[in-house]
């Protein structure tokens, strides 16, 4: 390290004391999250709400780092939901799966979207706010699901199952989204959709089609050189894709859709780490950008929301699980497998915020999912006993009365 | 041998289950990472698991050389799988097999040079890699392993008869 650079830099012994603080509180609340057995995520958020504008501590010079962080952490999150699945298995999940699929669109879509219409928002801020209530997060649910042992269990092929739709339902719903953030008008917007539509067409057939190919390109023995070639490739991409005025995010998840096998079980096992980093400054950053002072008048309205959409995640489930020849018990814990939400609905809340869509956007989404990303896991652990009371039941109960 | 299910576990791996004699579902996950769980079932609810225990490596070859050395033969056989061609075959000497009392040197000569014993079971003990000089008696399972016809030679001579 050049000591006379440092010395010229006065403001770099405060910049790496206020990154380094942060990280470390992030460590803190990483660690409280996993002794108590949830999601971090929630824990993340409130940490920015703290620090950020209007928060308790105000952070300074760090808050530009992160913010690049942040950015990072974005790509890196959806790059890596994008890798979750196989294309194989996104083929299956579309054939098998697509009844349960249109039900869990249809029923957890809608009534983000209503929500908002009635709200008076604009209609592609409800179209985002639909996006908010209708993804599951997928990491959180995958967590409890080992965590409670249930990975084995009979109803959870259906509920991933549900996961892979989402996924698939995404690669339309992003590009969608992000074109109507742009605001342009009707021919061209149609017009960009059209292109968005193929775009997305091209890259799932190429997956399918090339996707070993491509991979190949990034394919090497050595750990260091893919580590370093697909991040530098993600990045890049982000940053072709933000110039084109598509939002880096997006194009990260086409690109995590389009790597295969086996390249993208080693790109999973050595982003996950960055990823942990980044995307933590990414859900920190949400909560600086979101006024704490604007979190309570739309508390009751989370909590509403929050209660109607756990309803109909629950529903989803039981009907996902039924097609599986699952008993009550198993489709109980199957709707509640579902109600988490987290990762997906930040960004795509995100996503709006950035675009300056709906002030309220952020503070209502942060609220909800800081609701369900503790409460669904709760919800979780409560529907074995659940099922096992409402089973009981209907045995007790005596026959045609 | 009862009947393996396999479900595909997207994101997670894959599982087989398997119902043993006594109605108990048994089934393991393979992680994409590779790591093995295994699983059993409530006899009461077939949907719920009961028991699920993350296996390491060395907990895999440990409880499967606990069930018994068939693991030596499913190994030999997805080899086989592998090299087209390759045959191989689990021979019991027979009381009156030409073989009986002979060492491995002999059946290296003419008739028999398409096929070789690479093992042999004796008892509770596995002998591999036996040398020129290991010798044959009745009750022995040699593992014989060559081209098709070259094991058959040798399994149908081991076994003794006409």
């Amino acid at each position: 390290m050049n000591l006379a650079l440092a010395q010229t830099d006065p403001d770099l012994p405060r910049l790496l004391l206020e990154l380094g603080g942060a990280i470390f509180v992030l460590s803190l609340l990483a660690r409280l999250a996993h002794r108590a057995g949830f999601s971090p995520i929630p824990l993340y958020l409130l940490g920015g709400l703290a620090f950020g504008e209007g928060g308790l501590v105000p952070l300074g010079l760090g808050e530009q780092i992160i913010e690049v962080g942040a950015e990072i952490g974005v790509v890196l999150l959806l790059f890596l939901l994008g890798l979750e699945y196989t294309g194989r298995e996104l083929g299956q999940g579309l054939r098998v799966g697509w009844p349960a699929g249109l039900v869990d669109l249809a029923l957890n879509f809608t009534p983000g979207v209503l929500v908002g219409l009635a709200l008076g928002w604009d209609p592609v801020a409800a179209i985002l706010l639909g996006g908010v209530t209708y993804n599951t997060s997928s990491g959180i649910m995958a967590r409890v699901l080992a965590d409670l042992g249930r990975l084995g269990n009979r109803e959870t092929p259906s509920v991933l199952m549900i996961s892979v739709l989402e996924d698939l339902v995404n690669t339309v719903y992003l590009p969608l989204v992000g074109i109507l953030l742009l605001g342009v008008g009707w021919v061209t917007g149609l017009l960009s959709i059209a292109v968005a539509l193929l775009a997305v067409v091209l890259v799932l057939l190429a997956a399918v089609r090339y996707g070993t190919q491509l991979s190949r390109l990034v394919e090497s023995r050595s750990d260091e050189v893919v580590l370093l070639t697909t991040f530098g490739l993600l990045l890049v991409l982000a940053g072709v894709a933000e110039q084109l005025q598509i939002s880096a995010a997006i194009a990260a998840f086409l690109l995590g859709i389009a790597i295969s096998e086996p390249v993208a079980d080693q790109a999973r096992r050595l982003l996950v780490p960055l990823r942990d980093l980044f995307a933590a400054m990414f859900f920190l950053f949400f909560g600086f950008q979101t006024d704490p002072t604007q979190i309570p008048p739309v508390l009751g309205l989370a909590v509403g929301l929050a209660v109607l959409t756990v309803l109909t995640k629950m529903v989803t489930g039981w009907y996902a699980a039924g097609s599986y020849g699952v008993g009550p018990r198993g489709r109980l814990r199957a709707g509640a497998a579902l109600t988490p939400r987290g990762e997906f609905s930040i960004v795509i809340a995100g996503l709006g915020t950035a675009a300056g869509a709906e002030p309220l956007l952020g503070p209502l989404s942060a609220a909800y999912v800081l609701l369900l990303a503790i409460l669904a896991p709760v919800l979780m652990r409560l529907a074995d006993p659940l099922g096992e009371r409402l089973v009981r039941r209907r045995r007790v109960a005596p026959p045609g009365r | 041998m009862g009947r393996i299910y396999e479900t595909p576990l997207p994101g997670v791996g894959v599982r087989h289950d398997y119902t043993v004699s006594d109605g108990t579902r048994v089934g393991v996950i393979t992680h994409r990472s590779g790591r093995k769980e295994l699983l059993i079932y409530e006899s009461s609810d077939p949907d719920t698991c009961a028991q699920s225990l993350r296996l390491d490596e060395d907990d895999e070859h440990t409880l499967a050389e606990m069930l018994g050395a068939e693991t030596v033969s499913t190994r030999l056989t997805a080899l086989a799988q592998e090299v087209e061609g390759l045959a191989i075959d689990w021979v019991r000497v027979a009381d009156d097999s030409p073989f009986e009392g002979a060492t491995l040197s002999h059946l290296a000569a003419e008739p028999y040079h398409a096929a070789m014993v690479v093992a042999v079971q004796r008892g509770d003990r596995m002998h591999p890699a036996p040398g020129a000089h290991f010798e044959l008696h009745a009750g022995d399972v040699a593992i014989v392993v060559g081209t098709v016809s070259g094991v058959e030679r040798l399994a149908s001579t081991l076994r003794g008869g006409p």
